[in-house]
């Protein structure tokens, strides 16, 4: 028998296709080395929101969902989540300046809208449908970069795995994650309704994915014009580093 | 009408692409409404994702984000 874990996870694999060519697009961009900063700001964009958006979801568990057992384990999970996510910005702020970005530049400068619709969407789902459908968010971006890739990434950009800490620092905390949230999943009591918002709420996630990463290319792409490139975040030591290289 | 008919009369799979066994099960398995959802949002199972499919291998290695 399928569980709801091997469905979920089946129809994202199905799904996921053109997104993860874009996320291979940017990781092997071939200025990866001086845009690396521009993709820090997107994920920026959406780490940033992922600990306040899980406290919303739990505190409408607790508002509007009858006090059962589905309602009692969402609000334990996101909370319990939430703690986990938090401060993790910080390390995104954190390998921004060590690449040459200030903080205060991060903090002014307005988030790609393709985030804002990311994560929005999340938020009509919990105030307007159920809560719930914050797990199907979660069942898609729970995937972190392997520690193995990060460092033939550092590697062959020059970009120093210092300054890869958010990437770093969830492949070595994360590896359990997936595994323990496709088990709790599949503890769930789930109503059909239930598993039909969780899958919309995986597929709206990679199709709104698809634009951010599309925006981050867009970025690397814009890197060229004089008038774009005032705002986009770059590395210029890194890239005079690896240059040296090749030299 | 099958849920594989459905996506394909959306443009959102290739009439002429073979898609396995496997996802042709696991496409039909699938509620309309979650159907819907595929239509909605238009995440296209396509030409763009035959032509230049990354391995699964890598996709494992790349990750999405990581919460």
């Amino acid at each position: 028998m399928t569980t709801h874990s091997q469905r979920l996870r089946e129809t994202v694999s199905i799904f996921r296709g053109r997104l993860s060519s874009l996320i291979h697009d940017v990781w092997f961009h071939p200025r990866l080395n001086e845009l690396y900063p521009e993709f820090l700001f997107a994920i920026y964009g959406v780490t940033v929101s992922s600990a306040p958006a899980m406290r919303t979801a739990a505190e409408r568990c607790s508002a509007e969902l009858a006090d059962g057992p589905l309602a009692a384990w969402l609000r334990d999970y996101y909370l319990e989540h939430a703690e986990e996510e938090a401060g993790h910005e910080q390390w995104l702020l954190n390998d921004l300046a060590s690449l040459g970005v200030p903080r205060q530049r991060v903090l002014q400068r307005l988030p790609y809208a393709s985030v804002a619709a990311l994560v929005g969407v999340q938020y009509y789902w919990m105030f307007h449908v159920h809560p719930i459908a914050y797990l199907g968010y979660i069942a898609v971006l729970e995937a972190p970069t392997l520690i193995e890739f990060l460092e033939e990434v550092s590697l062959r950009t020059g970009i120093p795995l210092a300054s890869m800490s958010c990437h770093v620092m969830h492949a070595r905390l994360d590896p359990g994650h997936v595994a323990e949230f496709d088990a709790a999943l599949d503890s769930l009591p789930l109503l059909p309704r239930h598993q039909d918002l969780i899958t919309a709420s995986a597929i709206a996630t990679i199709a709104h994915l698809e634009h951010v990463f599309s925006d981050v290319l867009e970025h690397f792409v814009r890197i060229d014009d004089p008038a774009s490139a005032a705002t986009i975040f770059t590395s210029p030591g890194v890239a005079i580093a690896s240059q040296s290289r090749e030299f | 009408m099958t849920n594989v008919e459905r996506l394909q009369q959306a443009g959102l799979v290739q009439i002429h692409h073979p898609l396995t066994d496997a996802e042709v099960q696991s496409v039909n398995q699938l509620s309309a409404a979650e159907i819907d959802a595929l239509i909605s949002v238009r995440v296209k199972l396509g030409d763009d994702f035959f032509q230049r499919k990354v391995q699964d291998g890598d996709s494992h290695r790349m990750g999405t984000l990581a919460l």
